[in-house]
């Protein structure tokens, strides 16, 4: 089944927690977030397997 | 004569109507207050029978066999725990936005079109607006993969009118006793609601536990589940996430007003390991 897009998204949201040991907690992480933070640390496996992985692959747009 | 629905979009349709009606006198949750929602907001939770929510996007948060999900997160709750992650807005019916159940399944089925795997209904807690959730699951394409997020509070008539809507439920299991839900969360006999509705889901579909660990409630609170899940649920899927942070009103209580400290959450995850629960990232 084909629906239509929205002509309007409302804007994503995500939150971060910042803790002073460097630690990163996170709610509501989109796709677009979970990529940034890959970026920003390419060695978070929690991180990588949320971005793309066997159950999760690359989603085309 | 009227031909039985059958198929999952039409019975929700009829269960849709079935709650609407039933807000007159509503039970859909353990505190059974049986407040008149259709003449305004009434009851614990505070919530009328118009439905508004916060937040809908596609979320990579949850559970790695659920994400991408597109989640919905409905305005209101029938908890009110100090520790809230989402505290304003569950605390408060009225924040968010005024449903359309059309706008928003539309949204939702393009996500689905576009790769998200499952598509959550959750809150502030979803129950308290079982009569919204159920209107988009008739709206929702039958065979989309549904998620019912939800703290397990919920009342034996909530739980027959949700049986067969969604394919996954995704339960919290938050306390291990009752002195610990009354002080952190003012809910009354909590162990038993929580442990009954457990024990529905689990026979009704696929059930994934979720316990958030809270900094100092490992022994008084994780344990027990852990043991509890052990014992009762052998096997069940159990999500325990340590990202516990100290958001809204936790400052009410000592322990809550920080992180879970890396030994505490250790300690935690060895203990499941040691009772074998079937852990899920």
């Amino acid at each position: 089944m084909t629906a239509d897009p929205p002509a309007t998204d409302p804007p994503l949201v995500t939150e971060l927690l910042l803790l002073p040991d460097g630690r990163i907690l996170v709610q509501n992480l989109t796709p677009v977030m979970a990529a940034v933070l890959l970026q920003l640390n390419p060695g978070e496996e929690a991180i990588r397997r949320r971005v793309a992985g066997p159950q999760n692959p690359p989603k085309t747009p | 004569m009227i031909a039985p629905a059958t198929t999952r979009p039409a019975r929700a349709s009829v269960n849709a109507a079935l709650a609407r009606a039933m807000l007159a006198q509503c039970r859909f949750c353990a505190h059974d207050c049986a407040a008149n929602r259709l003449a305004g907001p009434a009851g614990r939770c505070h919530a009328g029978a118009d439905t508004r929510f916060f937040c809908a996007q596609v979320e990579v948060t949850d559970e790695l066999e659920l994400i991408p999900t597109y989640a919905i997160a409905f305005s209101g709750c029938d908890l009110r725990c100090a520790f809230c992650i989402t505290g304003a807005e569950s605390w408060n019916a009225g924040t968010g936005e005024s449903l359309d159940a059309a706008d928003i399944c539309a949204r939702a089925t393009a996500a689905l079109d576009r790769g998200a795997r499952t598509v959550m209904i959750l809150g502030g807690e979803p129950t308290v607006h079982l009569h919204a959730a159920l209107d988009l699951v008739s709206r929702l394409p039958s065979n989309a993969r549904l998620v019912w997020k939800t703290n397990a509070h919920g009342s034996r008539q909530a739980r027959d009118l949700l049986d067969g809507m969604f394919d996954v439920w995704l339960a919290d299991y938050k306390f291990g006793n009752d002195t610990c839900a009354q002080a952190l969360a003012r809910i009354p006999g909590y162990t038993s609601v929580a442990r009954e509705n457990l024990r529905w889901a689990a026979g009704h579909g696929e059930l994934i536990v979720r316990h958030l660990l809270m900094p100092g409630h490992l022994e008084c609170c994780w344990r027990p589940v852990a043991e509890w899940l052990a014992a009762e649920l052998p096997g069940v899927k159990t999500n325990l996430r340590d990202g516990f942070w100290p958001a809204w009103q936790s400052r009410r209580q000592a322990e809550l007003r920080g992180t879970v400290p890396p030994a505490e959450s250790k300690s935690a995850f060895a203990l499941a390991r040691q009772l074998g629960l079937n852990l899920i990232p």
